[in-house]
């Protein structure tokens, strides 16, 4: 481990050098072991916040919310950190002339890397970033890339658009012609925020890609303890988000069972 | 001094070392191979299969303990002509036993289970599962009582000529009465145990966690419960036993054997380290030097004298 910084209330950057991870697609995650113990017991999984290969330098952001970001806020530089990935399936690229990302929280963390290797690959890409209040927030010149451009959001108004992120995807898909939008949205945030923006999606006829959460073990499609509900063409099947997803296809996604 | 001897055999079931995987935590050895390879297994236990496919119990179905995690899968598996048609015959071509677990609703289900096997000759094993927590139907109603087990064993056995273990669950008052039955039976092995049933409840929402309410209980939680178990048991019955629950490092494993295991196997340890299996096998190894032991065989219930 090389550092840890806080970057917005209780969420850190952490950075790890010396990670041979070999090419990662944006929206994959790396399992963490966070102590060599038994408790917490499991690993945890964290979205690439960025890679650079040539350096072997791996970028994590997340959010304090038990156990194990407990501690691992508090780990010192120098620290080991035992690292499996990159695993899962992430977000298209190919195909994409105008993106749009849509981030919700601690959701953005994964969108970081999407958007630079969408600009770079010269796709126009433009990032909307929500939360509740600015302190929530990275500074705002936390940018993925120079030329893709944030809008914020936040509840209290504080920075930005005042409301939440969904309602300034809903006025910026409503203002703008779709031409000028964006004719693929990526998604990542709390589950009720996906569902709005995949339900906005399709109201616009915009393809739709959305991030899932759940509660891993082995973070590698062995033990079917993450999986979510997802329309089939078979039906509903229950996918492994490690596996399958953590990224899916936001209209094939159930979000009310 | 050459190496001390590891290899172990489990009825007809010749393992080059005794590290087994357990039943539905290596899924069917696929989902791990980029990061270590099959072959450190002694020999790989699938996912327990059913007649039909089955999608299993609804999400969240995880949910961590300390030192322990409980699971409500619920027994999702592609069923057994999926399971035979495209997992069987790759894993047939690894040079590791496979020994597949099997779970019914009924006599009938597991009798056509082990027949459907029976004809497969790359599955050396099947492990019979009367132990699940997490169905509702069938499964642990067998293993839950020492005369239905018995029926059920000796049904099986007349269908399935290799060898068959039988995986029992802890969650009852008289194992090593239903052990014995079972041996009785026609067994070749007892694989123990299965996870313990369990919850955690939500304190906000005022629930339980898992939908289901309660599942099953694994990892370093519940290891001296399942030594225990290894212990009762092998102090009655004869044929060999596989010893789980809760296994984390080489120590672990030593003492099941110390307690009367001939083998081991490794379930929820391998989310966390995948590499345990060549670790365990390293460091039976070096136990065994250390204490002047050739065969591992003179090690299995060492804890008794
Ligand atoms: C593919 C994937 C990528 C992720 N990427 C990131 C990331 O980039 N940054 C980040 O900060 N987090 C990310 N997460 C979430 C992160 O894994 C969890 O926040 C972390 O595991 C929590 O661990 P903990 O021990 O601190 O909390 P715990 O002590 O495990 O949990 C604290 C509380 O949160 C609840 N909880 C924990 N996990 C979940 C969950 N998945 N869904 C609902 N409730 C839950 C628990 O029940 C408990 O009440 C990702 C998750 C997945 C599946
Ligand atoms: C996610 C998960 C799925 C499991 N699925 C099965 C199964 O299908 N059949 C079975 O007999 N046991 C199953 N088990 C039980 C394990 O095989 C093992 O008996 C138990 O987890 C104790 O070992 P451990 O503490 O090393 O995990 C499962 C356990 C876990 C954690
Ligand atoms: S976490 Fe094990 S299958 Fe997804």
């Amino acid at each position: 481990m090389k550092s840890i910084d806080p970057t917005a209330r209780d969420c850190y950057l952490l950075e790890i050098e010396g990670v041979e991870l070999g090419p990662v697609i944006p929206g994959q995650f790396v399992h963490l072991r966070v102590l060599p113990a038994t408790d917490p017991f499991l690993r945890r999984p964290f979205s690439v916040h960025s890679y650079d290969t040539g350096n072997r330098l791996l970028s994590l952001l997340f959010q304090e919310r038990g156990k194990a970001t407990g501690i691992l806020k508090e780990l010192k530089p120098g620290t080991a950190i035992d690292v499996m990935g990159p695993l899962g399936n992430g977000f298209t690229l190919n195909g994409v002339a105008r993106a749009l990302l849509v981030g919700g929280g601690i959701g953005i963390a994964p969108l970081y890397y999407l958007g630079r290797r969408l600009r770079e690959a010269g796709v126009e890409t433009r990032m909307l970033a929500g939360g509740a209040t600015s302190l929530d927030l990275p500074a705002e010149n936390y940018k993925p890339h120079p030329e893709v451009q944030i809008l914020w959001s936040t509840e209290d108004g504080s920075r930005g658009y005042r409301g939440t992120v969904v309602a300034m995807l809903k006025e910026h898909l409503l203002k703008n012609p779709r031409e000028e939008t964006a004719d693929m949205i990526y998604s990542c945030g709390p589950t009720a925020m996906l569902s709005e923006v995949v339900k906005t999606a399709s109201n616009h006829r915009i393809p739709v890609e959305v991030s899932l959460e759940a509660v891993f073990a082995c973070g590698v499609g062995a033990c079917l303890g993450c999986v979510h509900p997802v329309n089939a063409r078979e039906g509903t099947r229950y996918l492994r988000v490690c596996k399958e997803g953590p990224v899916f296809n936001g209209k094939e996604v159930i979000f009310d069972a | 001094m050459p190496d001390p001897v590891i290899s172990v055999k489990i009825g007809d079931l010749q393992m080059k070392n005794p590290v087994m995987t357990a039943s539905g935590c290596y899924g069917y050895g696929e989902e791990y191979q980029d990061i270590v390879p099959l072959e450190a297994w002694g020999a790989v236990v699938v996912k327990g299969t059913t007649c039909a496919p089955r999608e299993g119990n609804p999400p969240p179905r995880l949910v961590e303990t300390p030192s322990g995690l409980i699971n409500s899968v619920g027994l999702h598996n592609p069923g057994i002509e999926t399971v035979i048609e495209r997992e069987l015959p790759r894993l047939g071509e690894k040079g590791v036993p496979v020994v597949v677990n099997l779970a019914g609703e009924s006599e009938e289900e597991y009798i056509y289970l082990a027949r459907r096997l029976e004809e497969r000759a790359e599955v050396e094993a099947v492990e019979l599962n009367i132990s699940c927590p997490n169905v509702k139907k069938g499964g642990i109603a067998f293993g839950s009582d020492a005369v239905s087990a018995g029926k059920l064993v000796a049904k099986v056995r007349e269908n399935f000529s290799r060898t068959l273990l039988v995986k029992l669950t802890p969650n009852v008052g008289n194992l090593p009465e239903i052990a014995g039955a079972v041996e009785k039976a026609g067994a070749d092995a007892l694989s123990l145990i299965n996870t313990l049933r369990a919850m955690v409840i939500d304190i906000h929402a005022q629930k339980p966690v898992l939908p289901a309410g309660t599942g099953g209980l694994s990892g370093p939680a519940i290891k001296p419960v399942a030594l225990r178990a290894v212990w009762e048991v092998t102090a009655s019955v004869n044929v060999p036993v596989v010893g789980m629950g809760g296994i984390f490092t080489p120590e672990d494993a030593i003492e099941f054997i110390l307690a009367g295991a001939n083998a081991v196997a490794v379930g929820s340890a391998i989310f966390v380290n995948p590499r345990i299996p060549a670790e365990i096998v390293e460091g039976i190894n070096s136990y065994m030097k250390q204490k002047g032991y050739e065969n591992i065989g003179e090690m299995v219930g060492a804890a008794r004298q």
